[in-house]
């Protein structure tokens, strides 16, 4: 199994103190690796509202649901704060096993962190398949907030079969 | 605690200088909607079908490679639910840590 090299984070100057990092994995239908990469997110403004009434209200709502996009305005022009919606979004007219889906919660007791996941089993598998410059959390199967948001840097493209694990590990 | 957090599988976590708990949420619905996607996928690309719990194990072995750090030992709770039974929760449970014994093997 490749692994992937994961650098240590610490939070920079600047950074929202509630801040994620993006990992995608995506392999071939043989199970080979042919792109890994880490990126920081973007909190938008709607994340910090969401992030206020996730810990101050009972009206919060998790986000669980991973999105994926195909435009090629990431990363120039997204993600970008005031964003809240994400732009190029794949849905099943572009490919259905690339839609936005619920990932798996896990958080270790004691820690600062909590993973969002699909991977392993549940990673993402393209149908027909698709390039993706961007990713995104959201707390809903379809609209909803959209508090995190990254761009990939080298956009992959993923052909029929390509599965996709996406991991968002938000630091708080 | 652990109905608090609703989870279906509670990955307990034994690292060799201390011990936690790992919660993972993966509801029984989830589960039964990332199996009815990967068979779509698979039938529609003439590649053989995984079973529904070995998708389950491989999922919890790629929430754990990410999330755990290396090293850690971890042992299986599938937390009771009402949609199975003693003996199916304590199969599944069985089930699962033989798949993360056998990989770390």
């Amino acid at each position: 199994m490749t692994a992937a090299t994961i650098v240590p984070h610490q939070r920079r100057a600047g950074q929202p103190a509630t801040h994620a990092l993006f990992h995608t994995v995506i392999k071939d239908r043989h199970g080979r690796v042919k792109h890994d990469s880490l990126h920081h997110n973007l909190r938008t403004n709607a994340g910090a509202d969401w992030q206020a009434a996730l810990m101050g209200s009972a009206a919060g709502t998790p986000a669980q649901y991973m999105a994926l996009s195909n435009s090629n305005t990431f990363p120039g022009t997204h993600p970008a704060a005031a964003d809240t919606t994400l732009t190029g979004e794949i849905t099943s007219t572009t490919d259905t096993g690339l839609v936005r889906a619920l990932g798996v919660y896990a958080h270790t007791t004691g820690t600062t962190s909590y993973t969002i996941s699909k991977t392993g089993g549940s990673a993402f598998t393209a149908a027909t398949g698709a390039t993706v410059y961007g990713e995104a959390l959201f707390t809903a199967a379809s609209a909803g907030t959209m508090p995190f948001e990254s761009a990939l840097t080298s956009a992959p493209v993923m052909n029929a079969g390509d599965t996709l694990a996406l991991t968002v590990t938000v630091n708080f | 605690m652990e109905s608090d957090v609703h989870p279906s599988l509670v990955m307990r976590q034994e690292v060799v200088e201390e011990e936690s708990t790992t919660f993972i949420s993966y509801p029984d619905e989830q589960w039964t909607a990332d199996h009815q996607a990967h068979v779509e996928a698979m039938t529609q690309q003439g590649r053989p079908v995984r079973s529904k719990r070995r998708l389950l194990a491989e999922t919890v072995q790629g929430v754990m490679e990410e999330h755990c750090p290396p090293g850690a030992v971890l042992h299986v709770h599938v937390v009771p639910s009402e949609e199975r039974d003693e003996g199916e929760r304590q199969a599944v449970e069985n089930f699962l840590n033989g798949f993360l014994l056998e990989d770390a093997e």
